[in-house]
């Protein structure tokens, strides 16, 4: 405890060292007429201390008097012409009573020794909507130094005193320069007009053309790979990065690196959902056309991120224009949907509605697929500026679906949603500060219900039928707040907290004549809840322009009942650059995640729970390495490698033959814990070159798990284990107005259990016959290993054509057409065993296609 | 090779690098498709050892072979009859059992050996199993001490709407052992046998020739027909029902449900008297085609056996109402084998409920 203490204080003193560093003493910055342009050194500060009053000390062996200077520029203060005079000397300037004594040095003046810096700072904006521009560049001209803006449009760069010149660049929009006379700190609200002509690019990136940090921030628009049977979801971009995964299996749809849904944290405006998916996993739960950013990490998380152990993914929606009414509209064969956003007060408070429903009920009952399918997702945002200094912003979401399933025998019938609601509040802070604070309330429910038939047990006939529904919820309230102080170009701190209050109820069943609908009418289980108190410190370094550093630490104490636990979680992430188009990176997190999710396997799908950790089944932790190479070519050619390996522990798995909400008396015992362990190489590439945007991501990877009492305690694969998986994308721009795309995916078989031995009866070989069994189950099936058989590898190819309206109209308008899955490839595979005694034995195959062969049309309008 | 500038050393550097990468991408890819899983039409065939082993019985180990799944051939299960078995106890002493091709047996899906020699509580036994073709098994468990039951209380109730035989038991645990206990009621099949004796001699009646001995020979004083009960080593499964939470039953299904078993640990009576009330349904106590008695038995297992027959309990729940990939197999402790090998010692009491 005492060394994690220790790394705190060391952090927080470099940040008080950083801030002196930053202030100079004032004579510096009074303008100083030099006597000549050019002389010796000598000369030069004795001029200096002719008007000053012997205000340099020097002994002339500690210096080269003699070298002979001329200066450039003017006109001058005093601390850029000492800067001048004694550039490349070994010595180092100390104030002494208020002078300043030169004194040698082993190395030569520091290029800022004498000269003041200040602060540029303020809010980069989209100059028609007043949207402010997350991760902009803002860069000094003559240095190179920069900086991006943060989520809520802020930055700040400290600049030296006299006449600067800055350029503001962000795709997709005009690159600014601005002239700017620094004498104190500046703030400058930067405006940029969007360049309607700029081509979309997937992956942004800083002006330097290398990742910052890492971290793909997603494209939200544009890319024909973002679009799902007509339907627009830019989430489904990250399937095209190397490990990220979608199946159809798992209902929250997103595999990370291996890793379970549950492991993956969705925050929307930073409120947690915590089941970001419509139709199975397909569609994400945000609407695209109400979407800002979305930032996505998997391999390096900053500090101010906890509570998943594979990946976060950070949304932010639109504030909407401030300054007119916009809208945008589509419909396609999945859904229907609008975004409207505007000014309430001009320039002072605006909203934003967005709302979408399903209509790909009637085309599931056209292919009598068994399945009916209903969502919708309503977002509601309000901003109102404060004062120059002040945002708040209201989110309001609601989300439902319900998917009712019928089989030959059985039906199944699930609904879910989410809500959430927060209240953001942002202050700039002044020229090197700025916070970001909010309180917030998420809710999930998940309904699902199985209906299964009774049998007389004497002569096995059909009696009657029963539904099996369960009930689960999760709640969490919670206040936090994220402070972002920059000390100087080179050390920017991030420093916040957070305390959670989170609610469930995981467990709740009845058993009924019918589907239930209303949570009021379950069976109470009592309400589970447990407290989260989180504190993280991170500093993003950039030493000199090679090597840029990001230490951090995330510390979550947690509370559920009498059992306390506080998780240290060290963040560390370097990048260092080869060259202007070559970058190594490496990192290294420790996650913790107290929430676990068990999903039933005795009731179909989606019949899951969130269970908070306990004295039993500890909080689940991962600790990760990372090693990437990264080429890039400005805008036409990337390359991209990573290696990592991943330990878990605390890893979930439902005991073996035991039902939780059956049992849920002593819940904790139906759910063992293990280890897990996961390592592989993700490739990227994209070449971005005429009329032709390609893209590959390929992975190949291992996940193991490890519990006592599964396999003979033997690692076994895990059930998201793939070995290999491939993407390929193709976007051709015929002209301004056509474009056509095509993506085709691969990835390995799923791993699966099956018996592959069969053996008499226990009963029966003694001698002991059950006249309720009927004897053609006299056998036991027996399995040799966990997961060790494999289906079919998994394989779809998506097509599409888009024909854009030219810019320049009041209303804008894009007209899509494709094919889903255009060979009819299964998207989930089933096998079983089928036999009895006396009969024969096979191994029989389902193939399900949630959707085949699927022509769509998509229209979308915008104004 | 030295390459003197440095900007050429740096871009021979990056070049080095990505070939570097691809060899190791190849390499891995390579390695990544060898097949680390077995596919069914490799799996040898096994063993199956299926005995649980009781003080107080005469030795008898059914044991049987598998069959692969998969191949859509017949589910029958063959016969082993080439087997050598020989149990020994701690003190080394050994016994060989042979094949039992009594007519109880035919019907038995596995093929039962046995031995005259009875086994013995708080004994360890070794089983060694050795096969022309499929190798050598063994196996070994320990016959805990017999449970020591206070009082068995019975009687006649209603439970769920069926008529049942409601039992309250109470037993003394050991507090220096780690006890697992089965209750299981089975009836078992008898076959009542007449006889009588003649000039000292013992005449089956129920033969043709004893009868006709017999009814020559009735009048005679002393000549009386007896009759006796003879356990044919047949049973029938009868269904428990239980309520109490502390029962490993708790955690593998609704308590509302019938079981085969019904399974306690000592982790919450360690050391103490333990009193629990079951029900036995009563629908198959009387069966005029399958005459027998009743046995409600407490039995103290290994912990292997206990593990193995908590699972199998569930197993049988599932099976025919899950996917056969869902279902989870019993595992037990048989080396190079599967199946069971396990001690238990019983109490029981014996009901007649049949007119013999």
């Amino acid at each position: 405890m005492k060394k994690p203490t220790n790394i705190l204080l060391l952090l927080i003193t470099c940040f008080f060292m950083g801030t002196i560093y930053a202030q100079k003493n004032p004579i510096f910055s009074r303008t100083f007429k030099p006597s000549f342009q050019k002389g010796s050194v000598k000369d030069f500060l004795e001029d200096i201390n002719h008007h000053n009053g012997s205000f340099i000390e020097y002994a002339n062996n500690s210096i080269e008097a003699g070298k002979i200077v001329e200066l450039k520029g003017g006109p001058f203060t005093l601390g850029q012409i000492l800067q001048q005079v004694l550039k490349d000397q070994k010595v180092s300037a100390i104030e002494k009573n208020n002078k300043v004594v030169l004194v040698p040095s082993t190395t030569t003046l520091p290029k800022d020794a004498f000269v003041s810096f200040y602060s540029f700072y303020g809010i980069t904006k989209d100059a028609d909507s007043k949207e402010s521009l997350a991760d902009a560049t803002i860069m000094e001209v003559s240095s190179q130094k920069g900086t991006l803006t943060n989520n809520f449009g802020y930055f700040t760069l400290l600049l030296p005193e006299g006449k600067q010149t800055v350029s503001i660049s962000y795709a997709g929009y005009i690159t600014q320069s601005i002239e700017i006379e620094m004498e104190n700190n500046s703030r400058v609200d930067i405006q940029l007009l969007p360049n309607t002509d700029v081509e979309e690019v997937s992956v942004t990136t800083n002006a330097s053309g290398l990742e910052k940090n890492g971290e793909n921030k997603i494209n939200l628009s544009g890319n024909p790979q973002n679009m799902i049977m007509g339907e627009s979801d830019a989430v489904r971009s990250l399937y095209l990065l190397p490990g990220v995964q979608n199946t159809a299996q798992v209902i929250s749809g997103m595999l990370v690196r291996g890793g379970s849904p549950d492991q993956n944290v969705f925050l929307l405006d930073g409120n947690p959902i915590f089941n970001p998916t419509h139709l199975l996993g397909t569609l994400s739960i945000v609407n695209n056309t109400s979407l800002k950013s979305i930032q996505f990490y998997k391999s390096n998380f900053p500090a101010r991120f906890g509570g998943g152990v594979s990946s976060v993914m950070d949304v932010l929606t639109k504030d909407g224009n401030m300054r007119k009414w916009k809208g945008e509209a589509n419909i396609g064969l999945l859904a229907g949907s609008f975004t409207l956003d505007g000014p309430i007060v001009k320039d002072k408070t605006s909203m934003m509605l967005s709302f979408r429903q399903s209509l790909v009920n009637p085309f599931l009952r056209l292919m009598k697929s068994g399945i009916d399918i209903n969502f919708y997702d309503f977002q509601f945002k309000c901003t109102q500026l404060v004062g120059k200094k002040d945002k708040l912003m209201l989110n309001v979401y609601a989300g439902h679906d319900q998917l009712y399933l019928k089989q030959d025998n059985s039906n199944n019938q699930q609904q879910w949603g989410n809500k959430a609601i927060s209240l953001a509040w942002n202050r700039l802070l002044g020229s090197h500060a700025f916070v970001n604070s909010s309180v917030g309330l998420s809710k999930y429910n998940n309904i699902a219900g199985f209906r299964y038939s009774l049998y007389d047990s004497i002569n096995f006939a059909l009696q009657d039928h029963r539904v099996y529904n369960t009930f689960s919820s999760i709640q969490q309230l919670y206040a936090q707040s994220h402070l972002e102080l920059y000390s100087t170009n080179a050390i920017k701190f991030e420093i916040g907290g957070k305390v959670s209050f989170t609610n469930m109820n995981p467990f709740n069943t009845n058993v009924a004549d019918d589907f239930i609908d209303k949570p009021d009418d379950f069976t109470a289980f009592p309400p589970i809840s447990f407290r989260e108190f989180v504190v993280y410190y991170e500093n993003e370094i950039k030493t000199g322009s090679k090597l840029f550093l990001r230490p951090g630490i995330h510390i979550a104490h947690f509370q559920y009942g009498s059992f306390y636990y506080t998780s240290w979680q060290p963040r560390f992430f370097a990048v260092y650059k080869l060259g202007a188009k070559n970058q190594l990176n490496f990192s290294y997190n420790h996650m913790t995640q107290y929430l676990h999710l068990v999903t039933n396997p005795y009731l179909g799908i989606n019949s899951d729970a969130w269970i908070p950790s306990t004295v039993v089944l500890r909080p689940e932790e991962s600790d990760m390495i990372n090693i990437g190479f990264l080429y890039k070519q400005i805008k036409k050619i990337s390359f991209g490698a990573e290696l990592y390996y991943k330990y878990l522990r605390n890893v979930t798995n439902y005991v073996e033959g035991k039902n939780l909400f059956l049992n849920n008396a002593d819940w904790e015992q139906n759910v063992q814990s293990g280890k897990g362990w996961g390592y592989g190489i993700e490739l990227k590439g994209d070449r971005n070159v005429a009329k032709w945007q390609t893209h590959v991501g390929y992975t190949l990877s291992w996940n193991w798990r490890k519990f006592k009492d599964i396999n003979n305690g033997q690692k076994f694969p895990f059930k998201y284990d793939r070995r290999h998986q491939l993407n390929l994308a193709a976007t051709y721009k015929y002209n301004r107005r056509w474009d056509f795309s095509g993506l085709w995916t691969f990835a390995t078989g799923n791993v699966f259990t099956l018996p592959d031995r069969i053996y008499p009866d226990f009963d029966a070989a003694r001698q002991i016959t059950d006249p309720m069994v009927p004897k053609e189950y006299r056998l036991v099936y027996h399995s040799s290993a966990s997961n060790q058989f494999r289906t079919l590898p998994y394989h779809r190819l998506d097509i599409s054509a888009s024909y854009h309206q030219l810019p320049g109209k009041k209303i804008n308008s894009m007209l899509t057409m494709g094919v889903y899955n255009i060979y009819g490839s299964p998207s989930q595979y089933l096998y079983d065993l089928e036999g009895t005694l006396g009969k024969r034995s096979l191994v029989v195959s389902t193939q399900y296609k949630l959707f085949s062969v699927t022509p769509y049309l998509s229209y979308t309008l915008s104004f | 090779m030295y390459i003197a500038n440095s900007k050429y050393r740096f871009v021979f550097f990056i070049a080095f690098c990505k070939r570097l990468l691809f060899l190791v991408v190849v390499f891995i890819s390579i390695y990544s498709c060898k097949k680390t899983f077995t596919s069914s039409q490799f799996v040898d065939d096994k063993l199956v050892v299926l005995a649980e082993i009781t003080a107080g019985d005469s030795m008898e180990i059914p044991i049987g072979k598998t069959i692969k799944v998969g191949n859509s051939g017949l589910i029958r299960f063959e016969k082993v009859k080439e087997a050598t078995v020989i149990i020994k106890d701690a003190s080394s002493r050994s016994y060989t059992l042979l094949p039992n091709w009594r007519p109880q047996y035919l019907a038995n899906p596995a093929t039962v050996f046995t031995n005259r020699r009875y086994f013995r509580s708080n004994t360890t036994y070794f089983i060694e199993i050795n096969h022309p073709t499929l190798g050598v098994v063994k196996a070994t468990t320990h016959i805990p001490v017999t449970p020591k039951i206070i009082a068995i209380d019975t009687s006649a109730e209603i439970y769920q709407g069926k008529e049942v035989l409601a039992a309250t038991i109470t037993w003394q645990d050991d507090p220096t052992l780690e006890n697992f206990y089965i209750i299981e009621g089975l009836k078992e099949s008898v076959k009542l046998s007449r006889y009588f004796y003649y000039t000292g001699k013992r005449y089956n009646y129920d033969s043709q020739e004893g009868k006709v001995l017999y009814d020559r020979i009735k009048n005679i004083p002393g000549i009386e027909l007896l009759k006796d009960t003879v356990p044919q080593n047949i049973f029938t499964r009868l269904n428990l029902f239980t309520e109490d939470i502390n029962s490993a039953n708790s955690s593998i299904g609704n308590l509302s449900n019938p079981f085969r078993r019904i399974f306690f640990t000592d982790l919450s009576f360690s050391g103490q008297n333990y009193k629990t009330k079951l029900y036995l349904d009563r629908q198959l106590f009387i069966d005029p085609q399958k005459k027998g008695r009743v046995r409600l038995q407490l039995k103290s297992a290994s912990k292997e056996l206990y593990d193995y027959l908590l699972v199998y309990e569930k197993y049988k729940t599932d099976f025919g109402t899950l996917p056969s990939s869902q279902l989870v197999s019993p595992v037990g402790n048989v080396q190079n084998g599967l199946g069971i090998f396990g001690g238990s010692s019983r109490r029981e009491r014996i009901f007649y409920f049949d007119q013999l």
